[in-house]
């Protein structure tokens, strides 16, 4: 499974797609500091954080903060390093060369989703690295100390990295279901915004342990108290066990 | 040397309703070039399909290297295949695309990928990308992806389609050298009969999803009365004298000719056996035998020919 991942990595590393996308991150990075301009999928839960960026000038924490909640583009973007990942491999049949190598389909899967994840670190800590530095540039003061400024941006990598996982674990699972490139590519840039409608139309409010990408925002922001980040996690977690194990049964009885 | 590479027992798949494949047994030997020939559609590709695990089995049982085909651990990384169409990253270069490969099965020596290129012959295109290849170059590509971790076992489906005729023939001697050189056995499946006659050591003839027929290609040549006819004056003296020699695959045409299978004895050394006996040698000549004509005569005699 590591020797995969270390061959989609090597992969990627020779891939134009790769880096038009590290590209584009740090554009939109560059663009979201150096205007102030703050823009996004945003269906519930951060309108204190928007009025709040709103009425004030802009601290290097103020504009992370800004690029936390302009992180639902970044998804439009990853579905381009999803489908360099395993959506290529799927619409050539490639997987056929990978899985008559001896890799074992729910290692396979594994090793997909943990490239995608690798991936999201790298993709994220660049964005948020070229938030941070675009800021520095146009002399921002700090906003806070640069303590808790490292613990902010910490606590965001990994929630928006693994909330954002667990969206492409149901991706990866749609590829593999429907094996079409397109549906999965449908399904991630529908996911939030289906979620958040319904919720907004229903009033489901128990909706929103789906809302994957807006649980990361509202933990960014200390929005969801302490004693509820549990179960949203663990939500999010069987969902991701779920989808691999659901992907992983579906390839093997797939005629490939 | 008859170890077992490969082992299906009672192999059946069914696609809803359409019997693809119909309880198949075979083997494969370690050193055999095994030949699956059938018409489209006949099951070849499904059948690989099945071996390589890229098709749920129905079932039966499929024995790959040992290992359980419902539960192959190691069986896969000792194999290498191609199959339906040979396939590779567009983008990627040869090279490339051959490091992913490496990469994939642990290896880290430059010099594997190296000399998987050589041998199929793509040095001049290492650092051209795979979509600009030719449909040869491309077959070329494949095997040496195929060939890369040094497989014991090689699964070739269709891997000449397509190949001008230098192409074929530089891929038989590719194969060939495969076989004799690396010690890979080889199971492989093709339309061009001649080609696999050629390069084969066994057949298997699949007809509507059923092994119809498996021999090795001196019982071929033995059915199709292919090898050294010789027309003697007394053939009775002289099976006596082939069976004393130890050449046991033959035939007795009439009270005249024996077929004598190929690659037992050479012409020279077949008259003097029998000159050298007594008996009198009217004519030594080579009869060929024809795969495609044994095929057809095969499927002629399942009453299926449209």
């Amino acid at each position: 499974m590591i020797a995969q991942i270390r061959a989609d990595l090597y992969r990627q590393r020779h891939t134009l797609g790769t880096f038009i996308t590290a590209l584009l991150i740090v554009i939109y990075a560059i663009l979201i500091v150096g205007f102030k301009t703050v823009g996004g999928v945003m269906v519930s839960a951060t309108e204190k954080p928007l009025e709040a960026l709103d009425n004030k000038s802009w601290s290097i924490l103020d504009s992370i903060h800004a690029a936390t909640l302009s992180s639902t583009v970044l998804l439009y973007l990853f579905i381009g390093l999803f489908t360099i990942v395993i959506g290529y491999e799927f619409n050539h049949h490639l997987y056929k060369n990978t899985l008559v190598s001896g890799l074992s389909r729910l290692q396979f899967i594994l090793a997909k989703y943990f490239t995608l994840v690798v991936n999201f670190i790298i993709f994220m800590g660049l964005y948020y690295l070229t938030a941070f530095l675009s800021a520095l540039i146009v002399q921002r003061p700090m906003g806070t100390s640069v303590g808790e400024l490292l613990l902010a941006l910490g606590t965001t990598l990994w929630t928006t990295t693994f909330f954002v996982s667990v969206i492409f674990s149901l991706a990866i699972l749609v590829l593999i279901a429907t094996s079409s490139l397109v549906i999965s590519a449908v399904f991630v840039v529908l996911w939030p915004i289906l979620i958040g409608t319904i919720t907004l139309i229903t009033n489901w409010h128990w909706l929103e342990y789906a809302d994957f990408f807006g649980v990361a925002n509202r933990i960014a922001f200390g929005l969801i108290r302490s004693d509820q980040l549990f179960g949203y996690i663990m939500v999010s977690f069987c969902v991701l066990v779920m989808s691999i194990f659901i992907s992983t049964m579906l390839i093997r009885r797939k005629e490939l | 040397m008859d170890e077992s590479v490969l082992a299906l027992h009672d192999v059946s798949k069914r696609f809803g309703h359409y019997q693809a494949l119909n309880h198949i047994n075979m083997s494969v030997s370690r050193g055999d070039v095994y030949a699956l020939i059938g018409q489209n559609g006949a099951g070849k590709t499904t059948l690989m399909r099945l071996i390589t695990g890229l098709a749920p089995l129905n079932q039966g049982e499929i024995i790959l290297l040992g290992e359980n085909a419902k539960h192959y651990r190691h069986a896969l990384s000792r194999i290498g295949a191609i199959i339906e169409t040979p396939v590779a990253f567009d983008k990627l270069t040869v090279l490339q695309n051959l490091k992913v490969t490496a990469i994939q099965h642990g290896l880290s020596e430059q010099q594997e990928i190296d000399d998987a290129i050589n041998f199929v012959g793509l040095k001049e295109k290492r650092t051209t990308k795979a979509k600009q290849l030719s449909l040869g170059q491309r077959q070329r590509l494949g095997l040496a992806t195929a060939v890369l971790a040094h497989p014991d076992f090689l699964i070739l489906d269709e891997p000449i389609n397509g190949l001008d005729p230098a192409g074929i023939i530089e891929f038989r001697q590719l194969l060939h050298r495969l076989n004799t050189e690396k010690q890979t056995t080889i199971l492989i499946s093709s339309h061009i009969l001649t080609e696999l006659y050629q390069v084969s050591t066994r057949f298997g003839f699949l007809h509507q999803g059923a092994l119809i027929k498996e021999l090795t290609k001196a019982e071929l040549d033995a059915e199709n009365q292919a090898g050294l006819l010789v027309d003697v004056d007394d053939v009775n003296h002289a099976s006596q004298l082939l069976d004393q020699k130890g050449i046991k695959q033959f035939t007795v045409l009439n009270d005249q000719q024996i077929v004598i299978a190929e690659g037992q004895i050479e012409s020279a050394q077949l008259n003097q056996l029998l000159v050298t006996a007594g008996v009198q040698v009217n004519a030594i000549t080579r009869k060929a035998g024809s795969l495609e004509d044994y095929f057809m005569a095969l499927i002629h005699e399942q009453g299926v020919v449209k």
